[in-house]
């Protein structure tokens, strides 16, 4: 079984290098000047010390792996290669999985490089003779919120693919829900009466971060698991083939 | 030897349209039977959407039926998929191909899939390049290839390897006169070293020229079946006022009518 997933995340592999060494590459690159220089610099010594490093770490995560995920099985739909996998020997969980930790390494391989990278503006500039790094709970913080994320992004993103019958109809679909993602909660908290709100800003600022971390960390976690069971139960072979 | 075993298979499709019946479903197969015995090249034959495409999906376990039995080397193609899929070759009516890999990782990639070690992989993909008449051009990205370049990349896909069944599904379509011959040539050869091939095509020179027995569908149902002679006689009687000898196509248009599917 890991043989044939690693066999999957291998042919994956080769895919996303053979599409990023065209003119493609340049939305990593950009990605990694932004994440990586620009906005470290901008933020300075905060970059290294302010928990929106947390934050930053989930969604860059899960923004990544979004934009790959959605060519996962759609893309083997539409280049007319799902019919051959689906008759090789490889089973559904190896097809699965080998496609989900494909996209979950690149959503977090990235954003932890970025990251890393940022160390070098930051100390260049602010380090003032000492090393600035991020703090030891925090690299945990960052590593648990990446991966939830990531995989958030990968489980939900199989699931809208094996679905639609085009790669722009899933991307469309993801994008959506992404967006409601982000959208909801915000505007959500807006809607609450102003005492609410005021309890709530409250809450959060008395809170403790690592405490709120490790729930929203299990709290996605539960949700990958969920999204997860539904893609495996989804992923039946005649059915992908009627679709 | 009987190697494939089709026996009074259903398959029903739920569509929308104005095509379903009563139960809202389509019959791509209906009440069918066919067999074919070992190291023979078997044709089916029948115009667009008559079921073919769907009979090689039940002979592969891509599609359940939904009645009848089905049986390839004595197998069932859905419980058995696992022992089954390492002696079928398949190439489906679209090169299932790569664009953004090259020749060479789009057999590496099947050879990784059944063949053990790095060394066997890396022989049997030189060989199968060789075979199609591809090792020159095998470091180019597939999205560069003309339509015959991935068709014969396709089928050499699907005997890397070495299945005992080859299904190819309309191996010539899109093909060139000259590309076309190639691909029967290699499917000649396949027949010669023993390994049975189930072509599917409505390409009567086609069938004619490979074909050792042909099954003639349309709607999903049988409507003749034999060799391109019997075949070709069956229909002489009729018609021999107006032709000296009828061709397939003349056969082929009698059992299934002028009418377009469209």
């Amino acid at each position: 079984m890991i043989n044939d997933i690693l066999t999957v995340m291998w042919k994956e592999i080769k895919e996303i290098l053979a599409y990023l060494s065209g003119r493609s590459k340049l939305s990593p690159m950009i990605f990694v000047g932004v994440f990586g220089i620009f906005l470290p610099l901008q933020m300075g010594k905060t970059w290294v010390e302010s928990p929106m490093v947390l934050v930053y770490s989930g969604w860059a995560a899960l923004f990544l792996v979004n934009s790959i995920i959605a060519d996962s099985f759609a893309g083997e739909r539409e280049r007319y290669t799902l019919e051959t996998l689906l008759a090789s020997r490889l089973s559904d969980r190896a097809i699965l999985f080998g496609k989900i930790w494909v996209a979950m390494a690149y959503g977090c391989g990235m954003t932890w490089l970025s990251l890393s990278i940022a160390l070098v503006p930051v100390n260049l500039m602010y380090g003032q003779g000492g090393l600035l790094l991020y703090p030891f709970t925090a690299g945990l913080g960052i590593a648990g919120l990446s991966l939830a994320g990531a995989g958030l992004a990968a489980s939900a993103g199989v699931l809208i693919s094996l679905r639609a019958a085009t790669v722009r109809q899933a991307q469309q679909t993801l994008s959506i829900t992404t967006m409601l993602l982000l959208f909801v909660p915000v505007f959500g908290v807006q809607a609450l009466p102003s005492g609410w709100k005021a309890r709530l800003v409250e809450a959060l600022t008395a809170a403790d971060i690592t405490r709120v971390v490790i729930i929203a960390i299990g709290l996605l976690a539960v949700l990958d698991i969920g999204l997860l069971a539904i893609a495996m139960a989804r992923f039946r072979r005649a059915r992908l083939i009627l679709n | 030897m009987e190697c494939i075993d089709f026996n009074s298979v259903t398959k029903q499709y739920n569509v929308k349209g104005k095509h379903k019946n009563s139960n809202g479903k389509i019959t791509a197969v209906d009440n069918l039977s066919f067999s074919i015995d070992q190291g023979e090249i078997f044709g089916l034959l029948g115009p667009n959407g008559s079921g073919k495409t769907t009979i090689v999906n039940l002979l592969t376990g891509l599609l359940v039926p939904d009645k009848g039995k089905i049986r390839v080397l004595s197998l069932d193609p859905l419980r058995d998929w696992k022992r089954l899929r390492y002696s079928f070759g398949l190439v489906p009516q679209e090169s299932p191909l790569y664009p953004e890999l090259n020749a060479y990782q789009n057999l590496e990639f099947q050879g990784a899939l059944y063949l053990k070690s790095l060394k066997k992989i890396r022989n049997r993909v030189e060989h199968i390049l060789e075979l199609v008449e591809l090792k020159n051009r095998a470091s180019e990205k597939i999205k560069n290839y003309s339509g015959g370049m991935k068709r014969r990349l396709a089928i050499g896909k699907a005997l890397l390897h070495e299945p005992e069944i080859i299904f190819l599904d309309e191996p010539t379509l899109g093909v060139d006169v000259q590309g076309s011959h190639r691909i029967w040539d290699y499917i000649k050869m396949l027949a010669g070293q023993g390994k049975t091939v189930l072509v599917t095509t409505n390409v009567m020179s086609e069938a004619e020229y490979l074909c050792g027995r042909l099954l003639i569908i349309d709607s999903g149902k049988k409507i003749a079946e034999g060799t391109v002679d019997e075949l070709k006689s069956s229909l002489g009687k009729e018609e021999i006022i107006i032709r000296k000898k009828p061709s397939l196509d003349d056969v082929f248009l009698h059992y299934t009518g002028r009418n377009l599917r469209d």
